[in-house]
């Protein structure tokens, strides 16, 4: 009996990794094409690669500035991050603790706001951030970009909090806590795991924005990764060695940070969002 | 134990700071823009002219469901909607119940499974183009299903599926666990086969995660603009033109900004209400542990 | 430990610049400000991030375009830098160059908000509503008016008012290029006409290949252009208000015999097997003919430096886009950007002027022509010795065959979109019989209908 499920758990392998590969198979077509040179492209299209040429890589870097938009995306990147690390949690705190129908009607409003499409209040939210002073700034771009994850970081968040025990809170008010107290001290700490995976889909979200990015940070001084990278797809012209290299420059952070952080991912996001 | 007055006026005004930040980021970025979109919709302004055109009142909004336009936008909207949920919420399950155990193999496919949904959508949408184009023709000898007409749709809801089926699949992962082992016993020394088990016991108690999923893919599908955009602009003809892509090109294509306005609520209405009620649904069928 | 608080640090140092970038508002630039450098270096629009002034002493000129090519880019960038060390180095110049989708949205977007860039791509035929929404620049009275041409200064004017609004630097041709090594080999001679096209794609079926290497995935006007140059110069000596018209309902396109022939003479050519033309996109439609293995593609003649990129040893020519009708070439103002009117006045105004004048020098002729390969709107003869295919062009002046189709007023808007909508739908279908073609061009016809009678 043993043998004969161990046999058919590793049948059952296979599909898996099929999976894997279909899975993988976009990143080896990144690969390729970042080195291979113009000719070799037009020549052997799709072929294992049979010299490696990294001037894509070096042209890409030089030529694009592919240093600037990368100092982009972190400047705009991190500071979302750490924003909502603060903001997102403390609202959800409140809203998972208190469910009278004010404090209903407000977690259903941000709820609505994940379905608001981004082209309805791009114009609108243009002018108001040209008025503010904020086109072009990193600052600008921070703000926006929370503001639009609020949503879902609070629904997930809210969700973990439900079934974050109460009894501590309260033993520590009885004590004579205040609420600032309370939060920091107590319920932030348990709030950890999820706050981290949070923290990693965020990071994911303001990197590898483009809707955004593409109408606020227009200036080439301000261009992030994702935009810096559209760009190489023209209309009738696409350098697609350059274009790939990027692309594959772009996904290593990305990738890295994920693979640093996947724990986080898989102990967070469903602890909240199983119960939201 | 009640508090006294002087500790809930304490507690409510905590309650308002924590929020503050929150609703203050929110009704400036979100709502603002939106109440200042209104007005808009409610003129016939082209997008480019510097006074915002003149009041025309509900017309807009009588000329969406009169004149149309944006019917095929809809329908191809909710197809690809269909798809990309239940692709994504079946094959994310299926992965998640396939690398449940511990192990280094399931680790390692776990990583490669959620690796898609780390990159953009234009960086997925630009190789998966050239991938249709070039492996599929050369290994299989068909055509790029993106030229097609008919194919075109279900191509880009691949890519979709390609990239959030790893996290569907996290979800799906984290609400396995939480279902105890002993049901599992238990029905196993009754004798239930393993599809029994799956329909009886698993899938009522995974619900939650089933829930929340399809809810977000369902916005996620119903909003897309960012992937079609890239793939394939729309095309070929309408086939792949969803309903924000078509708003887009009403606002910034066609000179009708306030037609394209009203249309964008109405769209944001639309995705509520669908939203709302598949929600609802599917709450009713949770199973509290 | 110690590494939390180093990331602290570098979080904390990182969230500090973002703020100082919000709270730097500059009068001339929105851009985030560097620090200050002892002199202004002459400012290269790409590279010119690191060594600025203060904002306020440069003078902002951005230029925004659809050129995306690297060879046109690099013309426009020698452009500024000779201008810039003119001016002494004392403007910042801005080489933005977009998609037209994304064009759209951005143009649209800052014209709104009021900080449009100082120097628009289009002109009076392609962009009326820029024009008629006041937000070009009258330039009439500038200096380099009186160096254009008749035809370059009539794709200039807006047709109602005869007012100059662009600047036209590039000329574009719609070819078919083919490959001169292939037809050698196949003991072939290039076809003059249509009928001689079509028997050419005989001679490629009957032997199993395909004549053309299309690139037809949308988004891309490829299949646009192939049917639009197959009618737009008739149009444009016998109906220029064709598009017009049926814009104003007053007229259904098959009313005009040269859009029916077009389709038929389009379908001559799609009716050959095909490949999988609707899977490829326009840049693969460049590496498959330079990769030396199509004998034809259909473009025009912005792709040279495209495919000279994948293949420079390719030996290739050009021929009209033939019809049923004839075997004109068309000839149209491609380059071509307006002035925004918020310029007036001000220091870019005069950058304007410089930059204009420039333009249309031979310094400035000299240099596009040598970075962007293509013709420049001067119809200079230097061209000529650049590229082969520009011989080729010279001889279809000489032989009168080249007719200018720039200044006709074409599709705006949705028309436009829908045009490139249904000619990609045409190249689709399965069918290309008699029959098939009259059905399609009656559904282009209720279509356009319906369009214009929504729009009244």
């Amino acid at each position: 009996m043993e043998k004969r499920s161990r046999a058919i758990y590793w049948l059952t392998r296979v599909p898996l990794i099929l999976a894997a590969l279909v899975v993988l198979l976009p990143f080896y077509v990144s690969f390729v094409y970042s080195v291979k040179s113009a000719k070799e492209i037009a020549f052997t299209g799709m072929a294992f690669p049979t010299i490696i040429h990294l001037e894509n890589f070096t042209d890409a870097m030089a030529k694009s500035n592919f240093w600037l938009a990368m100092k982009n995306s972190l400047l705009t990147t991190v500071p979302t991050v750490l924003l909502l690390i603060v903001v997102a949690p403390m609202a959800a705190y409140v809203l998972g603790r208190n469910t009278s129908r004010g404090y209903n009607l407000l977690y259903s409003l941000f709820m609505a706001a994940l379905l608001i499409p981004f082209q309805s209040i791009m114009m609108p939210l243009y002018s108001d951030l040209r008025s503010l002073g904020l086109i072009n700034t990193p600052l600008g771009f921070v703000l926006v970009r929370s503001a639009f994850a609020l949503p879902f970081n609070i629904m997930v968040i809210t969700g973990f909090v439900k079934n974050v025990p109460r009894e501590m809170e309260e033993a520590a008010r009885i004590d004579g806590a205040g609420a600032a107290r309370v939060y920091f001290r107590i319920v932030f700490p348990l709030l950890r795991p999820v706050v981290a995976s949070m923290v990693v889909i965020n990071a994911l979200d303001a990197w590898n924005d483009f809707q955004l990015a593409v109408i606020f940070m227009m200036d080439k001084k301000a261009h992030t990764l994702p935009v810096m990278l559209y760009s190489f797809f023209g209309q009738y012209s696409v350098e697609l060695g350059m274009a790939f290299a990027t692309t594959t420059l772009s996904m290593i952070p990305v990738l890295a940070f994920y693979l640093l952080m996947q724990r986080h991912i898989v102990s967070g996001v469903m602890a909240g969002a199983v119960k939201g | 134990m009640k508090p006294r007055s002087s500790l809930a006026a304490r507690q409510r005004a905590a309650n308002f700071c924590f929020l503050a930040p929150a609703l203050l980021l929110f009704v400036i970025f979100i709502l603002l823009p939106f109440i200042q979109g209104i007005p808009v919709s409610l003129t016939n302004w082209n997008g480019v002219t510097v006074e915002h055109g003149e009041f025309v009142g509900l017309r807009n909004y009588v000329n969406i469901f009169k004149q149309g336009d944006f019917n095929k936008a809809a329908g191809v909207t909710l197809l690809y909607t269909l798809i990309t949920v239940t692709c994504t919420n079946v094959l994310g399950l299926l992965l998640a119940l396939g690398v449940q155990r511990t192990g280094k193999l399931n680790n390692f496919l776990r990583s490669i499974y959620f690796m898609p949904f780390v990159i953009s959508l234009i960086l997925a949408a630009y190789t998966w183009r050239y991938l249709y184009s070039d492996i599929v023709n050369i290994a299989f000898g068909l055509h790029s299903p993106l030229g097609s007409m008919r194919y075109a749709l279900p191509a880009v809801a691949g890519i979709a599926v390609w990239r959030d089926a790893g996290y569907a699949m996290v979800v799906y992962l984290a609400g396995l666990q939480m279902v105890p082992r002993d049901y599992y016993e238990a029905a196993e020394v009754e004798g239930a086969g393993a599809p029994t088990r799956f329909f009886k016991i698993t899938l009522p108690l995974i619900m939650p995660s089933v829930t929340a999923n399809v809810v977000l893919t369902l916005a996620w599908g119903l909003k897309q603009f960012d992937l079609v955009m890239a793939a394939t602009g729309g095309g070929p003809g309408k086939a792949t033109e969803t309903l924000a892509v078509v708003i887009y090109k009403n606002i910034f294509e066609f000179m009708h900004a306030g037609y394209g306005q009203a249309a964008a609520i109405v769209f944001t209405v639309f995705v509520a209400a669908v939203s709302s009620a598949v929600s609802f649904l599917l709450r009713r069928r949770e199973v509290e542990l | 430990m110690n590494k939390r608080a180093i990331s602290l640090l570098i979080a904390a140092a990182i969230c500090g610049i973002t703020v100082l970038s919000g709270c730097q508002v500059t009068t001339s630039s929105e851009s985030s400000s560097e620090a200050p450098a002892p002199g202004s270096a002459p400012a290269q629009s790409e590279e010119s991030e690191a060594s600025e002034a203060p904002a306020g002493d440069k003078i902002e000129f951005e230029l925004m375009h659809l050129m995306q090519e690297s060879t046109k880019r690099a013309g426009v960038d020698a452009w500024c830098a000779s201008v810039n060390e003119e001016l002494g180095g004392t403007v910042d110049f801005i080489n933005t160059s977009l998609t037209q989708s994304q064009y759209n949205t951005t143009i649209k977007t800052r014209l709104a908000a009021g900080n449009p860039p100082q120097m628009i791509w289009g002109r009076p035929g392609t962009y009326p509503e820029i024009i008629a929404a006041g937000h070009a620049l009258d330039l009439s009275d500038w200096d380099f008016v009186a160096k254009m041409s008749e035809e370059n200064k009539k794709a200039a004017c807006d047709p109602e008012t005869g007012k100059v609004y662009s600047i036209n630097f590039d000329k574009l041709y719609f070819m078919i290029f083919y490959n001169k090594d292939i037809f050698e080999k196949e003991g072939l001679a290039p076809p003059t006409s249509q009928e001689e096209l079509i028997a050419v794609c005989q001679h490629f079926a009957d032997k199993g290949q395909y004549a053309f290497a299309r690139g037809y995935q949308p988004p891309n006007e490829v299949p646009l252009t192939e049917f639009n140059a197959r009618i737009r110069w008739q149009l444009m000596s016998e109906d220029p208000t064709f598009f017009l018209d049926v814009m104003a309902g007053e007229r259904v396109p098959s009313s005009s015999e040269h859009w029916v022939s077009g389709w038929y003479s389009w379908a001559d050519v799609l009716r050959f097997p095909r490949e999988d033309d609707m899977g490829r996109d326009v840049d693969k439609m460049y590496q498959l003919f330079a990769s030396g293995e199509y004998p034809m593609y259909t473009s025009g003649t912005w792709s040279i430096g495209e495919v000279k990129k994948y293949n420079p040893d390719i030996n290739m020519g050009a021929l009209p886009i033939f019809s049923r009708e004839g075997n004109k070439v068309c000839e149209q103002i491609d380059g071509s950007m307006m002035v925004s009117s918020k310029v007036a006045g001000t220091p870019a105004e005069d950058v304007a002027r410089k930059l204009t004048d420039h333009i249309v020098s031979p310094e400035g002729v000299r240099e596009w022509i040598e970075n962007a390969q293509t013709v420049p709107a001067t119809d200079d003869p230097v061209a000529a010795t650049m590229e082969p295919v520009f011989a080729d062009i010279a001889t279809y002046r000489e032989n009168d065959q080249l007719v200018n189709t720039g200044y006709i007023s074409d599709f705006t808007g949705e028309f436009w979109t829908r045009w490139a909508e249904l000619t990609t739908e045409f190249a689709a279908l399965d069918d290309y019989s008699d029959a098939s073609v009259e059905a399609f061009i009656q559904k282009v016809d209720g279509e356009f209908a319906a369009l214009a009678q929504k729009n009244q």
